[in-house]
């Protein structure tokens, strides 16, 4: 049985969006389709915390924005990542692979604390 | 989880579309954003299989709530919008003015001038907006509603009329009275004299001024009869006498030798209610007699016939000067009709009772206009350099706006926004406003501390008003400098950046011309302020030469003068007649001294003393008395000031109490009653009908005031009169050499008799004469001054405009001079141009100044508002300095060189 839908937290989202970016430009339904798709739908991203996560993301300078056509000739929002938003996905990065490493470890122990 | 359904995001309608034009418009965007995203998902779900209701539900429910989603984007678009508008106009501002710095390097003759107009003209009118501050504006500071605050100007009251006014006249809400005189004190070591306010006992609740430190009196301290020996000090006496001691409540001073005790201290910036006179002491009027000295020792203050108080009172709310002044006549003369003991005496001095607005009378000097008159005088002056300096910046800035035409030109071309250009330009205006503001402060620093040494007329102590430059002060400065630059930066700006392309580049063009007579219209304003200015010093300086060729009749070259009070010592009249005579026997044995002698007053510069006589055409009506002036003087009087005796002696050692009483009268007196015969021989009546002997008769000479030499005078031996010998006397000394080098000598003399009687003041009778006219000269310098500053501004201006209608026209210029034009025609043509412009200078000039030469009328002296020779002589200046002005740039089209001039362009 799959595990239910998890409650993403902030930090996490913006690490996602950075990643989902960092393949070329995209509008906001492709990063929350993407991140579905890509996680085998676990992780459901709730659509309202997507936007200001976006927004909040534009204004700090780690994406770019630019309005375009979308593949149905809609005007739709595009985002790309900036120098800046690479950096910071490249720093992130790193924090998951240690933080995954130390809870892998911690939960893979067979001995008690001491 | 399930949410509520709520609305999906709205199609923008189309006209916000047209909102963009202003620059992006984050709700529509947010709107626009969210709308694709639902409208995916619903396009997701239909192909999925769901039916449209149920795509669209679906989407709307996982998308979550939309309203919140919505309010927060907005919020972040409209931060990073605010954000980003910020950095724009600070990097766009920085940029600007690192242009402007450049561009104004780049030209510094310009930047000079403009700059250094400025900072004269608007440091001058801050250095002297503290002094109109103190002096018109808030001439009665620490006190409340002044403007509720009338004086009786038309003459001093009674004590016991004083009373009545207050309890039963109904004319006031409250009523005070004061009277300020010079008196000794001494806190412990030597004594200093001070100016004692005189007070009743409400006069400090009347103005609403309550004690700094300690109180003031109460109503039981100035009760009639009852003598309370206690002081209120004034905040700058409390820090000079007693260094600011918190303590100074309780302690005893001696006030006249007599002791007083301290009972509290003024706020710091209360003078009183009369700018000449700040006291720096208070005490009641019942105190007073405890310290009453010389004349005043037999004076009696309940005397019903003896008027010696300035009244002063508070109007009801709603109640006019006007309408008090009616009530208070009347009251007058009921109490005259009702038989009062005081009636005769009300009815005298109050029968015409005249008052004046507190504020007014603050600045009284007297007779003719009041120091108000003559600061605001002062402050017009600074005014007018002020305008004239704004016109030479303008001026200025059109110049080099008219230089930087085809550089202006060029960029319009090229893209730039006009409304980027007129802030760029403007921030040049708002630099050089900031660099003037600066340089002004320093201009009206140094112009204070000039300002601060000089002293005003009525002998007002600059420093004592408390002027300097305070934060009223700088308010004044950076909002002129402002002004100044945003009225005469702007206009240059817009015209500049008209987008009259190719006129621009041409260098033709309305535009230029329209330009070119603004620069005409500003110059002729400068030249018009300039006469004005020039023709006001003029008056003054015409004024002064009248009043100091005044022949005064006396001979006032090398005559030393020195002022002492010996009543201030408690010296009586028995005491003080052999300490003069001591003296003047020390004089008399100094080194080059001719003659010494006393009197009661330095003529000219002191308050005349009248008196009423029994002359003999009235001698049967023996109750008639006509007043005169009287000089009460001691023996070689005549000889010591130079007045010329035409018949009989002058006073003698032998004129004393207990021999017959003598006068000396002038010739008018003489000619007016014995007309055919001597007057010397002949009697008058003081105190008794026929008691003073006429022994001499004296030539005509200026007593109170420069122009009154042909009113009848009297003198009378100071040697004889026991009230006044021990009071306020000038000493007098004729010198063969200089007379200001005798002044320590004088000094010296005075303190070898008696080490503690102080030398109230001490010079040349020239001096003090000088003091008189200072008003006169004061006008006379500054005007001057200004109107020289004003004469080079204005031919800055006009060699100006002149060069730039030269370079304007040089084409033209070059091809006359190639089709035989003399070069002196070319001079004629340019000059004739310049002489259009000073002669309606010249006509604005003279309207102008005739208008403002009727405001200071009151302060001339001997000559008519409209004075020909001045308006001439300032006309010729201004006309000639002009003319001369334009000869350069003339002489400069003269020797334009016609093939240079044809090929450039």
């Amino acid at each position: 049985m799959p595990p239910s839908p998890v409650e993403l937290l902030q930090g996490t989202l913006d690490v996602l969006i950075l990643k989902t970016l960092s393949w070329g430009p995209r509008h906001g339904y492709a990063v929350a389709r993407w991140i579905e798709q890509v996680t085998d739908d676990v992780l459901r991203v709730e659509e309202g915390s997507l936007y200001p996560a976006l927004h909040r993301m534009e204004r700090r300078g780690w994406i770019a924005a630019e309005w375009g056509l979308s593949e149905n000739n809609r005007r739709a929002k595009y985002y790309r990542l900036t120098a800046q938003g690479r950096a910071q996905l490249r720093a992130e990065l790193s924090t998951w692979a240690a933080f995954a490493d130390a809870m892998r470890k911690a939960l893979d122990a067979d001995a008690q604390p001491a | 989880m399930p949410s509520p359904p709520d609305q999906p995001p709205a199609r923008v309608p189309a006209w916000r579309r047209y909102l963009r034009f202003w620059g992006p418009d984050v709700d529509a965007d947010v709107e626009d954003e969210l709308r694709f995203h639902v409208q995916m998902r619903i396009d997701d779900n239909l192909a999925r299989g769901l039916s449209p209701e149920a795509a669209r539900a679906e989407a709307l429910h996982r998308f979550g709530d939309v309203e919140r989603v919505r309010a927060a984007c907005r919020t972040i678009g409209h931060q990073r919008e605010g954000a980003m508008q910020r950095t724009e106009h600070l990097a766009t501002l920085r940029q600007d003015l690192r242009y402007a710095a450049r561009t104004l390097r780049r030209a510094p003759g310009f930047t000079l001038a403009a700059v250094l107009s400025l900072a004269l003209g608007i440091g001058a009118n801050a250095a002297i907006f503290a002094l109109i501050d103190a002096v018109v504006l808030r001439p009665l500071p620490e006190i409340a509603h002044p403007e509720a605050l009338v004086e009786i100007t038309s003459g001093p009251i009674t004590y016991p009329a004083f009373r009545e006014i207050r309890d039963a006249s109904g004319a006031f809400a409250g009523f005070a009275a004061y009277r300020t005189r010079p008196m000794s004190m001494s806190a412990g070591d030597g004594a200093s004299v001070v100016s004692g306010g005189i007070v009743s006992g409400n006069y400090f609740p009347l103005l609403g001024v309550r004690a700094a430190l300690g109180r003031t009196f109460t109503p039981d301290e100035d009760r009639p009869g009852v003598r309370i020996p206690v002081v209120v000090l004034s905040h700058g006496l409390w820090q000079r006498a007693f260094g600011g001691d918190s303590a100074v409540v309780g302690r005893a001073v001696r006030i006249n030798a007599q002791p007083f005790t301290v009972i509290g201290v003024t706020p710091a910036d209360f003078r009183g209610t009369r700018l000449a006179e700040a006291p720096d002491l208070w005490m009641t009027i019942n105190a007073w007699p405890l310290t009453a000295v010389g004349s005043f020792t037999q004076l009696d203050i309940e005397d019903p016939g003896w008027g010696w108080l300035r009244g002063i009172g508070r109007l009801a709310p709603g109640e006019t000067a006007a309408r008090a002044q009616l009530r208070l006549r009347d009251f007058a003369k009921r109490q005259a009709a009702a038989g009062s003991p005081d009636g005769p005496a009300m009815e005298r001095d109050l029968g015409d009772v005249v008052m004046t607005p507190s504020r007014e009378a603050a600045a009284g000097l007297g007779n003719g206009p009041g120091l108000d008159a003559f600061v605001l005088l002062l402050g017009a002056a600074v005014g007018v350099a002020l305008l004239i300096a704004c016109a030479n910046v303008a001026n200025l800035l059109l110049a080099r706006a008219a230089r930087r035409r085809r550089e202006i030109g060029v960029r319009l071309a090229l893209g730039a926004g006009r409304g980027r250009l007129v802030r760029q330009l403007l921030t040049e205006s708002l630099l050089v406003a900031a660099l003037g503001g600066a340089a002004a402060l320093a201009v009206a620093a140094v112009g204070g501390r000039l300002l601060a040494r000089v002293s005003l007329p009525g002998g007002v102590d600059f420093q004592a008003l408390g002027t300097g430059l305070s934060a009223r002060g700088l308010g004044v400065v950076a909002a002129l400098a402002l002004l100044s630059v945003v009225l005469f930066g702007l206009a240059p700006a817009l015209q500049a950046s008209r987008p009259a392309l190719a006129a621009e580049l041409r260098g033709t063009g309305t535009a230029a011309a329209g330009r070119g007579r603004l620069r005409d219209a500003l110059v002729v304003a400068q030249l018009a302020l300039c006469l004005v200015l020039l023709a006001g010093a003029g008056l003054f300086v015409r004024s002064l030469r009248t009043a100091l060729a005044v022949d005064t009749g006396y001979d006032t070259e090398r005559v030393a003068v020195g002022m002492l009070n010996l009543g201030l010592q408690r010296y009586d009249a028995a005491r003080a007649r052999p300490f003069y005579a001591a003296l003047t026997e020390r004089l008399a044995r100094l080194p080059g001294v001719r003659a010494v002698s006393y009197a009661a007053t330095l003529p000219l510069t002191g308050e005349e003393d009248t008196f009423g006589y029994v002359l003999p055409a009235t001698a049967a009506d023996t109750a008639t008395r006509t007043s005169l002036v009287t000089e009460q003087v001691a023996p070689d009087f005549f000889r010591t000031t130079g007045l010329q005796l035409l018949r009989g002696r002058e006073f003698t050692t032998r004129d004393v109490p207990g021999a017959p009483l003598v006068a000396v009268v002038n010739e008018t007196l003489a000619r007016r009653y014995w007309p055919d015969g001597n007057a010397v021989g002949q009697r008058i009546g003081l105190e008794q009908p026929g008691d003073l002997l006429i022994v001499g008769v004296a030539r005509d000479a200026s007593y109170s005031s420069l122009d009154d030499a042909s009113a009848p005078h009297v003198y009378l031996p100071l040697l004889q009169r026991d009230t006044r010998i021990a009071d306020d006397v000038v000493v007098l000394l004729r010198t063969e050499g200089d007379a200001a080098a005798l002044v320590p000598a004088l000094r010296a003399a005075v303190r070898a008799l008696d080490p503690d009687v102080p030398l109230l003041q001490a010079g040349t009778f020239e001096g003090m004469l000088a003091d008189v006219l200072l008003p006169q000269r004061m006008a006379a310098t500054l005007l001057g001054l200004f109107g020289a500053l004003t004469l080079l501004l204005a031919s800055v201006g006009i060699y100006g405009v002149m060069s730039y209608l030269v370079g304007q026209r040089a084409r033209e210029i070059g091809v006359r001079i190639a089709l035989g034009a003399s070069r002196s025609r070319v001079v004629g043509l340019v000059l004739r141009r310049s002489l259009v412009l000073v002669a309606a200078g010249v006509a604005l000039g003279l309207a102008l100044a005739l208008a403002a030469s009727r405001v200071v009328a009151g302060f001339l002296f001997g000559i008519g508002a409209a004075d020909p020779w001045a308006m001439l002589g300032s006309t010729l200046l201004l006309a000639g300095v002009a003319l001369l002005a334009s000869w350069v740039p003339a002489r400069r089209a003269a020797a334009i060189d016609p093939q240079v001039a044809l090929r450039a362009e």
